[in-house]
C-alpha cells in the first residue's frame, strides 16, 4: 500500500502571534517497497512532513494514509500504537529519542512496550547492535554519556529493533564516520531489497541520494517543489541549481568542466565512465 | 606564537577507562585544522578540554602561550569559542536575537553596536527573519545557522567548529563553509574544525587524525590522503577529488595526485586538446 497525502498543512503554535505555517498544502503517492529521498532547504518542512507519518505530528488541514491508517486533523489516531510499529521513525536529534538510564534498556523499551518478554526483547537488543556498528560492551552505559556519532547509532538501532514496515529516517547519517554512514546505508538498502521495506531518507548527502534511492521529492518553503525518479533528477543539473541545492560532487566536476569547455553528456553519472569520457578530450589521447 | 599546544593529554569520564591517551599537536596561530576520526575517537572529548569545560587526567594545555588552569580559564575564554557538535547545547537566550545578543554582552560589546551585529551575523548565515523565534523550536539546519552567528558576533581568536555544519543543506553548507574560510583568510583567526567531511579536509591546512583517544597521523590533506587504506580501516575516507585525480593518474591522463575539484579541472584545461 502506497502512502497518500493530500492537500497537507502544518501550523505551528496556530492562532498564537508565532504561529508559523511550515507546511503548504503537500500532495504525495509515496510508493510501498522503494526508497524514496526528501530533499530541501533548512527549513522546508522536511522534519515536519515525516512527523506526520507516525502521528507524532496532527495535519492542521488535509489527510494522511499510511499502512491502513488514516490521519485526518482533530480526530484521535485509534491505536497508534500499531501505527507506531509499522511505521519507525528515526528523529533528526538522535538525543530526542534516548530516555532511559541503559542502551539495553533504551532499545529493548520498544519491543517490551509491544508485549514483548523481556528476555526476548534483550535477545533481541544483541542482535541488532552488531548492525549499526556498537558491541556488547555498550548495552550497560548510559545513552546520555556517548559521543555524538554513537548516540545516533542507538537511536537507530532503537527503531530497527521494532521491525517495522516503514521506515522513516530523518538524516540518519549525519555525524556518522564516513565508512559508518556507508554501512549504515548500506543496511537500510539490505532492508528495503531483501524484506520489501518501503523507505524514506530525510537526506542532504546527494551522493547518497543519487546512489541509494529510487525517488526524489523536493521541499520548498513547505511545497512539494519537484517529484522524479533519482535518474532524471540528476541527469537536470540546472534544476538543482534553481532550487539551491548543490549537486553531488561528480555532477559538479561535471559541471565545471563543461564551462571550460569540455563535451561531457548530462546521462553520465559514475566515475568511469566521466573519466573514459575526458580522456578522449586531452592531449596524447584522443 | 602557537595557538594550541597540547601535550601528555590523558582524560577519562568514568576515571577507569582512557578515552584520550597521550595526545599532542601544536597549532600555530592563524592555521586552519581539521581533526578527523571514527565516532567515539575522542574529537568532541578535545574540545570540551581546549575550552575548560574538563580539566585534563594528565598532560598540558597551552592557549595562545598561556597555561590553560583553574585561574585562568574565564580569561582565555574569551579567546577561545566553541560551536558545539549538538546546537541545542549552546542556546541562552530565548529568541534567536537574545542568543545572539548574550555573547556580544558577555564579550563587553556596547549596547549601541549590537543591533548592528546581530542584524549582520543573522543576515550572513540566512537567519535574518528568525530573530524573534525561540532557538529551541527551530530545524535542525536553522539550528545550526543560529549557532554559528553567535561565533561570527563575536570572531574570537581561536574558533573550534564541532560537526557544525551537518544538518545543513549542501548550499547552505558551502556559503556557510565560505564564511569560516574568510574568518581564517581576512581575519587571521585561528580555526579548529571537527568534521566528518572530508572535501571540508581537503581545504584545510594541517590534520590531526585520532583514533581510540590516540593521535595517530597529523600532516598536510595530502599527507593524511596518502594513507588511503589506513584511513578506510580508521572509518575514514578520501575526498571525491582525490579518487577522481587518482584514476586520472592511472590512465596517465595527469601525472601529480590533487585533492580539490578546482585542482582537477586546472590540471585538466592545461591538458585539454585545442581541437
Ligand atoms: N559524557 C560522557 N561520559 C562518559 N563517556 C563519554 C561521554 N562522552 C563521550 N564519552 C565516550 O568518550 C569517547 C570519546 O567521545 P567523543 O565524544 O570525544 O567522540 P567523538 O570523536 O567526538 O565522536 P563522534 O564523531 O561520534 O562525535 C567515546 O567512546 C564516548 O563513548
Ligand atoms: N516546534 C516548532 N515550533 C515552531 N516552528 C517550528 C517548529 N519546528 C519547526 N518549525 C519551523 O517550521 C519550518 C520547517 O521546519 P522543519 O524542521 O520541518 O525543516 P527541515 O526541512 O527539516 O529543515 P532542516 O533541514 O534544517 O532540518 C522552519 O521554518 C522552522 O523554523
Ligand atoms: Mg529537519
Ligand atoms: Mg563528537
Amino acid at each position: 500500500m502506497s502512502i497518500e497525502i493530500n492537500h497537507l498543512e502544518h501550523t505551528y503554535n496556530a492562532g498564537t502571534p508565532f504561529s508559523h505555517q511550515a507546511l503548504k498544502g503537500i500532495d504525495l503517492s509515496i510508493p510501498e517497497g522503494k526508497v524514496t529521498a526528501i530533499i530541501g532547504q533548512t527549513g522546508s518542512g522536511k522534519s515536519t512532513l515525516v512527523q506526520h507519518l507516525n502521528g507524532l505530528l496532527i495535519p492542521s488541514a488535509g489527510t494522511l494514509d499510511i499502512c491502513g491508517f488514516h490521519i485526518q486533523p482533530l480526530l484521535k489516531i485509534k491505536d497508534i500504537k500499531q501505527l507506531r510499529k509499522e511505521v519507525g521513525l528515526v528523529f533528526q536529534f538522535p538525543e530526542y529519542q534516548l530516555f532511559e538510564e541503559t542502551i539495553e534498556k533504551d532499545i529493548a523499551f520498544g519491543p517490551k512496550n509491544f508485549g514483548i518478554e523481556e528476555e526476548k526483547a534483550n535477545e533481541l537488543v544483541r542482535k541488532i547492535l552488531p548492525m549499526v556498528g556498537l558491541d556488547e560492551s555498550y548495552l550497560q552505559r548510559s545513552p546520555f554519556e556517548l559521543s555524538g556519532g554513537q548516540k545516533r547509532r542507538v537511536a537507530i538501532a532503537g527503531i530497527l529493533v521494532l521491525d517495522p514496515q516503514v521506515l522513516v529516517l530523518d538524516e540518519p547519517t549525519a555525524g556518522l564516520d564516513p565508512q559508518g554512514a556507508k554501512e549504515m546505508m548500506t543496511l537500510f538498502m539490505d532492508l528495503n531489497k531483501k524484506q520489501g521495506k518501503t523507505i524514506l531518507l530525510v537526506s542532504h548527502d546527494m551522493e547518497h541520494v543519487m546512489r541509494y534511492c529510487d525517488h526524489v521529492i523536493v521541499l520548498d518553503h513547505g511545497k512539494v517543489l519537484q517529484e522524479n525518479d533519482v535518474r532524471t533528477f540528476f541527469e537536470h543539473p540546472e534544476w538543482m541549481i534553481e532550487v539551491g541545492i548543490n549537486p553531488p560532487a561528480i555532477i559538479r566536476l561535471k559541471m565545471m568542466l563543461q564551462e571550460k569547455g569540455f563535451k561531457i553528456p548530462d546521462s553520465i553519472l559514475d566515475m568511469p565512465s566521466l573519466v573514459e569520457c575526458i580522456k578522449g578530450q586531452v592531449n596524447g589521447h584522443e | 606564537m602557537d595557538a594550541i599546544k597540547v601535550s601528555g593529554l590523558s582524560f577519562s569520564y568514568d576515571g577507569k577507562k582512557d578515552v584520550l591517551s597521550d595526545v599532542a599537536f601544536s597549532i600555530p596561530k592563524g592555521c586552519y585544522t581539521t581533526i578527523i576520526g571514527h565516532n567515539g575517537s575522542g574529537k568532541s572529548t578535545i574540545a570540551k578540554l581546549l575550552i575548560g569545560l574538563m580539566s585534563p587526567k594528565q598532560g598540558s594545555i597551552e592557549i595562545l602561550g598561556q597555561s590553560l588552569n583553574e585561574e585562568s580559564v574565564y580569561k582565555l575564554r574569551d579567546h577561545v569559542g566553541i560551536v558545539f557538535q549538538n546546537p541545542d547545547n549552546q542556546f541562552i537566550g530565548s529568541t534567536v536575537a537574545d542568543d545572539i545578543a548574550f555573547g556580544l554582552e558577555n564579550h563587553c560589546v556596547p549596547q549601541e553596536q549590537m543591533q548592528d551585529i546581530i542584524e549582520d551575523v543573522a543576515g550572513r548565515v540566512g537567519m535574518l527573519d528568525f530573530l524573534n523565534s525561540e532557538p529551541t523550536k527551530l530545524s535542525g539546519g536553522q539550528k545550526q545557522r543560529v549557532a554559528i552567528a553567535g561565533i561570527l558576533a563575536i570572531e574570537p581568536e581561536i574558533i573550534i567548529f564541532d560537526e557544525s555544519t551537518s544538518m545543513l543543506d549542501p548550499q547552505g553548507k558551502a556559503s556557510i563553509n565560505e564564511q569560516i574560510q574568510k574568518l581564517h583568510s581576512e581575519k587571521d583567526r585561528t580555526i579548529l574544525s571537527i568534521t566528518h567531511d572530508m572535501e571540508e579536509v581537503a581545504q584545510s591546512e594541517y590534520v590531526i587524525v585520532l583514533k581510540d583517544g590516540h593521535v595517530v597521523l597529523t600532516g598536510t590533506p595530502m599527507e593524511i590522503f596518502a594513507h588511503e587504506k589506513e584511513l578506510a580501516s580508521m572509518m575514514l575516507d578520501i575526498p571525491f577529488a582525490l579518487k577522481v585525480s587518482k584514476e586520472l593518474t592511472k590512465e596517465k591522463i595527469t601525472n601529480q595526485e590533487v585533492c580539490t575539484l578546482e585542482e582537477v579541472v586546472n590540471q585538466l584545461c592545461q591538458l585539454k586538446s585545442t581541437i
